[in-house]
């Protein structure tokens, strides 16, 4: 069992198996050794490790994702191109949390250097973008529109061709 | 990855498109990367920050771009228009001719971007502007256009057909899509002959030389490719390439005679016939086609890629009604006729050098229609409905689309097809999706003939017996 200390201090047991899906964690891991002392994680409060836990005992056994999806830049890419159409639904009940937890667990998950669990918070906000106008999207993240207004329908005629289809 | 550099924000969800968006967008986990054009510009018309993060990033964009266009069979063409783009960006004639220079520019891909797109949408709306231009050779009235080659997705060649004192002439041209009015005056004047007033066209010299049976032009990307064979050495023929906007030669190439040249893009294959016909008694003559890919770099000889050779399935045809088509670097079309309505067309792999198998699977266009699979690799070919096609590949029901009488069909731009097909009124082209396998809409039938290239269509519009014109529609965007 791996002990892990989140910002507040609270304390966590998981199994290593489970906890390695986290890159920094396996890595320190590795390099340290066998060591009963916890690991200490400043930067992911209780909460969001609870969360970070459940996501990877719930993966546990999924194979690494390292690699999908990936396209090299300059390459040719059509049939490959990344989608977030995808997700399950274990994962889309797992990311249906207020915007501010989703925002630290994309943070913890950046942190942590869990891939999949990055792709998966990062296509849950894709999805909460995709088929609004600028107005639906400025309310759902509370976005100030800063344009003047001249600005703005500058903005309007520049994108006017993006609208036809 | 790292997000130290998120500005600090009032509220909690605009901090999260804050890290986001400051996210490397090559990173499979970018938000960016997982969003289409329409999103993108959406949520870049939100505040200003977003604006420059999205609309400024040029990375983004060309990631953009050669996943949605440049890759697959068509991804040549797709870079002709690219090049297209840098070549009329400046608007004024003064960009480079050669591809090496052009893309030593700095790129905006965002710009390529919306022009691509929007010049599929104007094929699609029927939005294109018009130019009727007077075929005239040596400001004369009587010339009219014998032959259209379309080897390039931006540029055409055009034969006219000129008689000075009863000797017919077939001078050879190219007019290239410019979009720009002030292009026409371009620095390329060395050229005896012109069409009149043409506003937004460029036709460069391309070669004067008497027409003979093998003088054959191609245009590839930048090249111009003019075939003759000395009549007094009919063993051999010699191929001369030259460079677009350039009048003297690149190289020569020497070459049996029996090779038939046909260009894909800027390498050629060389295809003879009767190489070796197995005529032992009691067993069947067998038919032997050779091919070779030969690649011009425009520094040099032209230079060998691979060649191989292949047996035709035990058909009947016509031996003199053979020819070929393009599809691409990785296989080609052997048309050989029957009779005038009744063609095979063998689909043939050049992928790999040597002896390659001859294709074993076949289907009726009549009875299953079009291979949705082989147009989007690329296949040209002659859609008579009475055509059996041969290929390596089986290919069930729900990969063929049937589109009652067709005849032709040519690729336009993206999934979009020129289709012709028999109506009581004669024929018809039609703008047909592949994708969407529906018919987008009627193209002008009226004059012929006509040729459909990336950016537009040329036709020959007869004013009257002695007075032709050609009817240019430009659909690409500026």
């Amino acid at each position: 069992m791996v002990r892990l200390h989140s910002s507040e201090g609270s304390e966590f047991e998981v199994e290593r198996s489970v906890i390695e899906k986290s890159l920094l964690i396996k890595n320190m891991l590795d390099d340290v050794g066998e060591n009963d002392a916890a690991i200490p994680l400043p930067n992911v409060s209780g909460p969001i490790l609870a969360k970070v836990i459940e996501y990877c005992e719930h993966h546990r056994n999924d194979p690494d994702v390292d690699g999908q999806n990936t396209t090299k830049p300059g390459t040719s890419a059509g049939a490959s191109s990344p989608s977030s159409d995808d997700i399950d639904e274990w994962d889309m009940e797992f990311c249906r949390v207020d915007q501010g937890t989703l925002y630290e667990m994309i943070l913890a998950a950046n942190y942590l250097d869990i891939r999949s669990m990055l792709d998966l918070t990062c296509k849950t906000v894709a999805n909460m973008i995709k088929n609004k106008s600028p107005e639906e999207i400025r309310r759902t993240f509370n976005i100030t529109k800063d344009f003047t207004p001249e600005e703005e329908e500058l903005v309007r005629r520049e994108n006017a061709w993006c609208e036809d289809r | 990855m790292t997000a130290s550099d998120t500005r600090a924000s009032s509220s909690v969800s605009c901090q999260l498109l804050d890290v986001l968006t400051t996210f490397p967008f090559t990173d499979p986990a970018s938000l960016l990367s997982l969003l289409g054009h329409i999103d993108l510009l959406r949520l870049s018309a939100c505040c200003r920050s977003l604006r420059s993060r999205i609309r400024g990033n040029n990375a983004l964009w060309q990631q953009l771009h050669e996943r949605a266009f440049l890759f697959g069979a068509y991804r040549d063409k797709e870079w002709e228009f690219v090049l297209w783009c840098l070549r009329t960006d400046a608007g004024d004639g003064s960009a480079p001719i050669r591809r090496a220079d052009l893309l030593e520019k700095d790129i905006d891909w965002y710009g390529i971007y919306r022009r691509r797109l929007t010049t599929e949408n104007n094929w699609r709306h029927d939005r294109s502007a018009t130019t009727s231009v007077d075929v005239e050779v040596n400001q004369s009235k009587r010339a009219t256009v014998s032959y259209f080659s379309c080897t390039s997705a931006t540029a055409m060649v055009l034969r006219l057909c000129h008689s000075i004192d009863g000797v017919q002439t077939y001078p050879i041209c190219s007019l290239e899509f410019s979009a720009h009015p002030d292009l026409a005056q371009a620095a390329h004047t060395t050229r005896d002959y012109t069409f009149a007033t043409a506003p937004n066209i460029i036709l460069r010299h391309g070669g004067d030389r008497q027409y003979r049976d093998t003088y054959y032009p191609l245009l590839g990307d930048h090249y111009m490719v003019l075939r003759h064979m000395d009549d007094a050495e009919r063993e051999q023929q010699v191929v001369t390439i030259s460079a677009r906007g350039h009048t003297s030669s690149m190289t020569t190439l020497s070459l049996p005679a029996t090779y038939m040249l046909r260009e894909v893009n800027k390498k050629w294959a060389f295809l003879a016939d009767d190489l070796e016909l197995s005529s032992k008694e009691g067993r069947e003559r067998q038919r032997r086609f050779e091919w070779a890919l030969y690649r011009c770099t425009g520094n040099g000889p032209a230079r060998q890629l691979r060649s191989g050779w292949f047996y035709l399935p035990a058909l009947q045809y016509d031996p003199m009604g053979w020819t070929t088509y393009r599809m691409g670097q990785q296989q080609m079309v052997l048309s050989l006729s029957v009779d005038k309505e009744c063609s095979h067309e063998i689909v043939h792999s050049i992928a790999s050098a040597g002896q390659s198998t001859t294709p074993q699977y076949k289907f009726c266009i009549a009875e299953q229609g079009l291979s949705i699979p082989l147009l989007k690799q690329g296949l040209r070919c002659l859609g008579d409905e009475n055509t059996t096609i041969y290929c390596s590949t089986p290919y069930d029901d729900s990969q063929f689309v049937r589109i009652p009488d067709t005849f032709y069909y040519e690729h336009v731009i993206g999934s979009l097809f020129c289709v012709f097909v028999f109506q009581q009124s004669g024929e018809q082209p039609l703008l047909f999706d592949i994708d969407k396998r529906e018919i987008i809409r009627a193209l002008n039938s009226v004059d012929r003939p006509r040729k459909h290239c990336m950016l537009g269509t040329v036709s020959q519009h007869a004013k009257d017996r002695k007075q032709h014109s050609l009817v240019i529609h430009e659909y690409g965007a500026l």
